[in-house]
């Protein structure tokens, strides 16, 4: 995620058509990426896309500079989606707690390390990872929110760690942990065996 | 280094970050292994949590912003320059040649018009408020004339009917204007 320049930050409070424009271009894969990793939904993040860019246009002249863009925008697309599923029934808690697994746990996955998997370990093994996005998609749902969304700033532009720390509000050897335990957790649920599909005749 | 421990900086830290782990990764199969899965994983990774939002949603936002966007305070001169160039008369005549005549026509018409009220306004002076004196000019003016009688002004209304024969041939179901709807005008 590019960091809006200030002055076109400053043209975009002005008014200035072209610059609400280049914003909306380039902060749009950023917002519904993060409104995906929390709704899971592609119906649901587009209603939340257009919700939080509806949101930024009115506050838009709120936005003083104290902190980064990219931060500020961050934390109105996750109160947005926050209260989107909890609208919805589906509330997911604090994006704060720590990584220690909350809701989702995979059973096959738990107290497992990825250290001691032998298809990660033994060169002799091919390792296959599944690799469809339904699959990757389900996968990452089975993480808390607070890894996913750090996995997503992590894997958008490939941002620091402390970039990623700033947006979320977190101390860094937190998002660290939080973008460890999920790649460890979805490296061992994307390369263990599919289980049986039923048969589609 | 144990390769516990690499597994575990591999997950967040990248290969040329740690000369360590970089010789313990050129040394060891296993973790050289693992360096390749995890390459693969984040392959896999980035191309699905970094989604661009569907065209019709950025379609939506696109407008959105047009919305919000507050117009320039342009100078009126600015905005009327605007309004002008928008008016392309050479394209707008060159497909209409009828409408070329049509308004040369027009402008005929006016001109002729314009005289006959400039020479009946010359022939007389008149007086504001001197109602007797307005009725006679009235009563004296040509048009009293031949809406009281009968006498043809022979010139003016030839002049007049060959206006109106002229507009005929070179309008749309004219013989002129059929043959020129053929044909496009090329004005400079």
């Amino acid at each position: 995620m590019a960091e809006p320049s200030p002055a076109l930050v400053r043209r975009a409070q002005a008014g200035d058509r072209d610059a609400l424009s280049t914003l909306v271009q380039s902060q749009q894969t950023y917002v519904y990426s993060i409104a995906m990793s929390l709704m899971h939904n592609p119906a649901d993040a587009a209603d939340m896309t257009q919700e939080a860019f509806i949101r930024l246009m009115r506050s838009l002249g709120t936005y003083r500079a104290e902190t980064k863009f990219t931060t500020w925008l961050y934390r109105l697309v996750t109160n947005i989606c926050l209260d989107g599923l909890r609208r919805r029934g589906r509330p997911i808690g604090s994006l704060d707690e720590p990584s220690s697994g909350q809701g989702g746990e995979d059973a096959q996955t738990s107290g497992e390390r990825l250290a001691d998997t032998d298809r990660w370990t033994q060169p002799e093994l091919e390792l296959e990872l599944r690799e469809s996005a339904t699959e990757v998609r389900s996968a990452l749902a089975s993480l808390p929110a607070a890894q996913r969304l750090a996995l997503t700033l992590h894997y958008f532009e490939d941002q620091r760690y402390e970039d990623i720390a700033d947006v979320m509000g977190l101390p860094l050897n937190t998002v660290k942990s939080h973008i460890r335990r999920g790649k460890e957790r979805l490296a061992l649920v994307l390369s263990s065996p599919a289980e049986e599909q039923p048969c589609s005749a | 280094m144990q390769c516990v421990d690499v597994t575990e900086r591999l997950l967040v830290d990248k290969l040329g970050s740690d000369p360590e782990l970089d010789r313990h990764v050129a040394e060891c199969t296993r973790c050289g292994h693992m360096v390749r899965g995890l390459d693969r994983l984040d392959a896999v990774l980035t191309s699905t949590v970094v989604l661009m939002p569907p065209l019709e949603l950025q379609y939506q936002l696109a407008q959105l912003a047009l919305e919000y966007a507050r117009p320039a305070n342009a100078s009126w001169w600015t905005r009327a320059s605007a309004v002008l160039r928008q008016v392309n008369l050479a394209e707008w005549l060159a497909q209409r040649p009828q409408m070329v005549a049509a308004q040369g026509l027009a402008a005929i018409m006016l001109a002729l018009a314009s005289w006959q009220i400039f020479g009946w306004m010359t022939a007389f002076q008149p007086v504001v408020g001197d109602a007797a004196y307005a009725m006679q000019l009235v009563a004296a003016s040509p048009a009293s004339v031949y809406l009281g009688g009968l006498p043809f002004d022979l010139q003016s209304m030839g002049i007049w009917s060959a206006v109106g024969i002229v507009g005929w041939l070179i309008s749309e179901n004219g013989w002129l204007g059929r043959r020129l709807s053929a044909t496009r005008l090329r004005l400079p």
